[in-house]
């Protein structure tokens, strides 16, 4: 069986984000583990936007190493600076694998523009309403 | 009549030039026009001009030890940071393309780290904006953001460059990302 080394990428890269993400939540231990269960569902929800609908729909696969250092510099800013910020790390992620998924994009319909635009949209949209459920300052 | 149409249109065609690399900021390291490269030098410095501006209204808005000079001196000294973050950020290319084999000129690759900039910068106006007329406070969301998008460019120029080994520039990027934190960590210190 042929390992996608790019798919390990964006679910290791995801799944450390969402670690980072249960750390910024206050909360009770009921609350916190709820909010751990829906990150689990919302990064395995981004990885299908990204590697198997907009493959699928527009023939467009992102490169997540453009995600990679951002969870990388989450993990330095909670360690080493002291930061309690969350979301603009998960933001630029999304930001950075969107960019580089319309410009892979070379057909440039309003269609695919829309559906690249709109994947970046639900992605940052469905992490922020989680954050914002379990507390974390946006 | 016509020097004055010349000067419109040479001004004009800079303008576009300036414009354009900021979009494709990757472009910058293919031009070896050195005119470029240290009119690009005002990005980053306003950029964290203007961070630190939003910064210093924040704290005066409620530290009551913050003061005009204070946030005057905050920001000459964010001028500074960014600067050497754009050095930094060049520098870390350099060294990225030693690890992976890959010959990168860093004074040129700084001409792409300036104009990466550029989004980043209206991000951080539009912060400032924000701030001055309704008094929210931005340094957070539009401040960080702003940076961060700054350094989405950058990372898009560092695979641009990389080829086939692109984990190599993927940790460097992050390298670069830390350091660039670790700057705006210095700002927030010295903002006190």
């Amino acid at each position: 069986m042929k390992i996608d080394r790019n798919l390990i990428f964006g679910t290791v890269a995801l799944i450390l984000t969402g670690v980072c993400g249960i750390f910024s939540l206050n909360g009770d231990i009921g609350s916190i583990l709820l909010s751990a269960l829906f990150y689990i569902i919302a990064a395995a929800a981004v990885l299908l936007i990204y590697s198997y609908l907009l493959p699928h729909f527009i023939g467009v696969n992102v490169d997540w190493l453009y995600y990679v250092p951002f969870p990388l510099m989450l993990i330095a800013s909670r360690i080493i600076l002291g930061w309690d910020l969350f979301m603009p790390f998960y933001a630029a992620g999304i930001i950075a694998i969107t960019l580089d998924a319309y410009s892979k994009y070379k057909a440039k319909t309003l269609r695919g523009t829309l559906m690249i635009a709109g994947a970046g949209t639900a992605s940052i949209t469905l992490f922020a309403l989680i954050s914002l459920c379990g507390g974390v300052v946006l | 009549m016509d020097r004055k149409g010349d000067f419109k249109t040479d001004f004009l065609r800079y303008a576009y030039t300036i414009g354009e690399l900021c979009v494709h900021p990757e472009n910058a390291y293919r031009r070896s026009n050195s005119e470029y490269i240290f009119a690009g030098i005002l990005l980053p410095c306003l950029t964290y001009l203007f961070f630190a501006l939003n910064l210093g209204l924040e704290r005066q808005s409620f530290l009551s030890s913050a003061t005009g000079f204070k946030t005057l001196l905050l920001v000459f000294f964010a001028i500074i940071v960014g600067i050497v973050t754009a050095i930094v950020l060049a520098g870390i290319a350099y060294l990225a393309g030693r690890a992976a084999d890959r010959e990168i000129n860093g004074l040129r690759f700084l001409g792409s780290v300036e104009y990466s900039f550029g989004f980043g910068l209206i991000i951080e106006l539009i912060g400032l904006i924000i701030r001055l007329i309704t008094g929210a406070n931005t340094t957070s969301s539009f401040g960080i953001l702003g940076i961060f998008v700054s350094l989405i460019f950058v990372f898009r120029c560092y695979f641009d460059l990389s080829e086939e080994k692109k984990y190599i520039f993927a940790l460097f990027s992050a390298l670069g990302g830390i350091l660039t934190m670790l700057g705006l960590n210095i700002l927030f210190f010295a903002s006190y």
